[in-house]
């Protein structure tokens, strides 16, 4: 009877389980159970891919006694939990969730440095040649295996300063994974450089250089990395098919400052607006060239283009920056006449001060960027004082309430695509002052805004 | 406690049962543009520290842009996210490893994302409110504690409170927007003019003009060494 009713509650709890996993937080219990999947893959990887490695041992071995002990536990609390009252299961599951929360972040993260460090490991094994690089690896393996210990025993108690200390070896480790990285790929592109020049000659000469670049690639794939400096060095190829020349420091220097040329107009090109980046493309297009020779015949047109470019950019910023200013003046204007109506702020010196910056502002059109900026940031910051000093009282409900009427006003009002900027524009402010919790200033750009739809109205 | 550990166990043990293949995830999240101060914080660890171009961030790494400062982010998982001044958000984790999600958490500003087309798989929750992606362009903004607006700009955004008091979610389409308010149900839906919001964002990579002239400056230099060095060589 006893055991009939233990496996009537079994049955209900697994039930019960199943409807209450549905009910918890949206992904909660499917995160936990792919987190242990990736967990438990990893382990099996990396007894199948490396068996004989002892780290790889010692994780496999702790895995397997992790799993072992979860699984005892399991057995040995089944019945307890079991027999554990429907009426608390709800209590409990939502404790749980908490309970996940805590412990479901440090577990991914020291489950993805781990996958991430044995990706690059497997990579990069010449490194433990570096004893450094040994010792450094081995605190981060001891450190993940401490967090991993603590999270098994439930100990959460050290567990951000453990997390803290794993996290600062990872970086260590992995900026030396970074570094050769690098290395890897420039000490790569220059010998492939190398070789595809002498492709082109059939000297005995050219041949004896072929073989030693081969040689040399071995040795960068064995991270050996003095060799390789040397023979790049001492083997540099001007790219000419006839009288190849042993090349000093300097084709290093012309390549670097290619190399940091590209990398300046690349983010030009990608920061500039459509017509003057597509001049950017151009002149990044043109260093491609690897022939010095006709690399120096096309610097010419590089330089016209870049030129092109920045006047395109003086232009281009001159009548951008100017629209912008008179929208914000017209703001501003129609702010100061709010004040001028409230009592509270009327002919007070900070009122003044606002007229008076306003002023000056107007009288800047047409001068230079740091000059507006700062007579912006200076009206802002008088702005802010006089909003604050205003009667009015603002709910942080009530101004979402207005901003969200007023925008369904807007968006029912027919209105060109300069008026509809100015509104977008105008909201935007309002929301930028609601964001860093200015209410007081937020309540009078809506009042500005409830203005200007009445005026367009 | 320890009861706790074992009902979790019991849900984790059963997924060793499923055995379901799992996909190859990116690890890395890269800084493709910024501007201003801009600074992103390990898991983990309290120090903000400035990013650089091209920087590699970690899932759970933390992004934040000061007052001057905006950023691009191409997510592991190949979304792109900016954030404008004054905003936070955290590097996702592929919380949901089978279904490849990413869940970015944002604590403050506004964030524009473009998530990959037709793709169900970026989330975004803010303090009170959580949106799943349908593809592909939105906008997020949180008006504080108790507000977040969402605005779709291209595909369709599911948005829904984190108030247990109001399960039900609400289906943005193009040009559509919602604010969810903490004690609210979600479901008034806000029109937007078509392309404003988008116009917005048009620009986000372009930086000052000071800047720009600097790095222009900074160019034409190396383009005047590069010259000289190959003269020489010649």
């Amino acid at each position: 009877m006893m055991f009939g009713k233990q496996i009537f509650l079994m049955l209900t709890m697994i039930l019960v389980a199943g409807m209450a996993a549905e009910t918890l937080a949206e992904g909660t219990i499917s995160d936990a159970i792919s987190r242990r999947m990736l967990l438990e893959r990893k382990s099996q990887m990396l007894k199948a891919k490396s068996p004989d490695s002892p780290k790889f041992k010692d994780f496999s071995m702790r895995s397997d006694q992790f799993n072992s002990a979860v699984s005892k536990l399991i057995e040995a609390k089944k019945v307890l939990a079991a027999m554990t009252s429907l009426a608390g299961w709800d209590k409990l599951l939502s404790e749980w969730e908490g309970v996940l929360h805590k412990i479901l972040p440090p577990l991914s993260r020291v489950n993805s440095d781990l996958r991430e460090e044995k990706n690059l490991f497997n990579r990069f094994q010449f490194l433990t040649r570096d004893k450094e690089f040994a010792r450094l690896r081995d605190e981060f393996i001891k450190a993940s295996f401490a967090v991993a210990e603590q999270l098994k025993n439930g100990e959460d108690g050290q567990l951000q300063e453990q997390i803290q200390n794993l996290n600062g070896k990872k970086q260590r480790l992995f900026n030396i994974y970074r570094e050769t990285e690098r290395k890897i790929k420039r000490f790569s592109e220059e010998l492939a450089k190398i070789k595809r020049d002498l492709s082109s000659g059939s000297s005995s000469e050219d041949r004896e250089k072929g073989k030693q670049v081969q040689e040399v690639e071995k040795k960068l794939a064995a991270g050996e990395f003095r060799p390789v400096e040397d023979f790049l060095s001492r083997f540099r190829m001007p790219g000419k098919p006839e009288g190849r020349k042993e090349l000093v420091s300097a084709g290093g220097e012309i390549d670097m400052v290619v190399r940091r040329l590209r990398l300046q107009l690349g983010f030009l090109a990608r920061s500039a607006p459509e017509d003057i980046s597509g001049l950017y493309r151009e002149a990044l297009q043109l260093l491609n060239e690897t022939d010095r020779a006709r690399l120096l015949s096309t610097l010419p047109r590089v330089r016209a283009l870049m030129q092109q470019a920045i006047k395109g950019l003086e232009t281009e910023s001159g009548t951008g920056k100017d629209r912008v200013l008179e929208r914000e003046i017209a703001a501003y204007e129609e702010e100061l006449a709010l004040y001028r109506q409230d009592e509270s702020v009327s002919n007070r010196p900070l009122l003044q001060m606002f007229e008076s910056r306003l002023k000056m502002l107007k009288n800047l059109k047409g001068g230079n960027a740091t000059q507006l900026e700062n007579a912006v940031s200076n009206l802002d910051s008088i702005r802010k004082q006089l909003s604050e000093k205003t009667s009015r009282t603002a709910d942080p409900s009530a101004l979402l309430d207005q901003l969200t009427a007023i925008r369904e006003r807007i968006a029912n009002m027919e209105l060109s695509d300069a008026q509809a900027e100015e509104m977008q524009e105008a909201m935007e402010r309002i929301k930028k002052s609601l964001r860093v919790g200015q209410l007081s200033l937020s309540d009078t750009l809506l009042k500005v805004l409830k203005r200007k739809v009445e005026k367009i109205k | 406690m320890k009861l706790l550990h074992v009902i979790a166990f019991l849900f984790l043990t059963a997924s060793l049962m499923a055995g379901e293949a799992l996909p190859e995830i990116e690890l890395f999240s890269s800084v493709y543009f910024f501007e201003g101060g801009v600074y992103a914080k390990s898991a983990g660890s309290g120090d903000w520290s400035e990013i650089s171009q091209s920087q590699e961030l970690m899932p759970g790494d933390a992004v934040k842009t000061g007052e001057d400062g905006k950023a691009t982010i191409i997510l592991a998982d190949s979304a792109i996210v900016r954030i404008s001044p004054l905003s936070e958000f955290l590097i996702p984790e592929n919380l949901n490893v089978r279904k490849k999600i990413s869940f970015i958490e944002m604590l403050r500003g506004v964030l524009w994302a473009r998530a990959k087309k037709d793709d169900d798989s970026l989330r975004v929750a803010t303090p009170n409110a959580i949106c799943g992606v349908r593809g592909t362009e939105f906008l997020v903004e949180i008006l504080g504690e108790d507000a977040t607006e969402f605005n779709v700009m291209d595909g369709v955004v599911e948005v829904k409170s984190k108030d247990d008091a109001f399960a039900g979610s609400l289906l943005l389409r193009v040009a559509e927007g919602t604010m969810v308010r903490r004690g609210r149900k979600p479901d008034k839906i806000l029109k937007n003019r078509p392309g404003i919001l988008s116009g917005r964002f048009k620009d986000f990579e372009r930086i000052s003009p000071q800047m720009a002239k600097n790095a222009a400056k900074k160019a034409m230099n190396d383009l005047d060494r590069l010259e000289k060095l190959l003269r020489e060589e010649k």
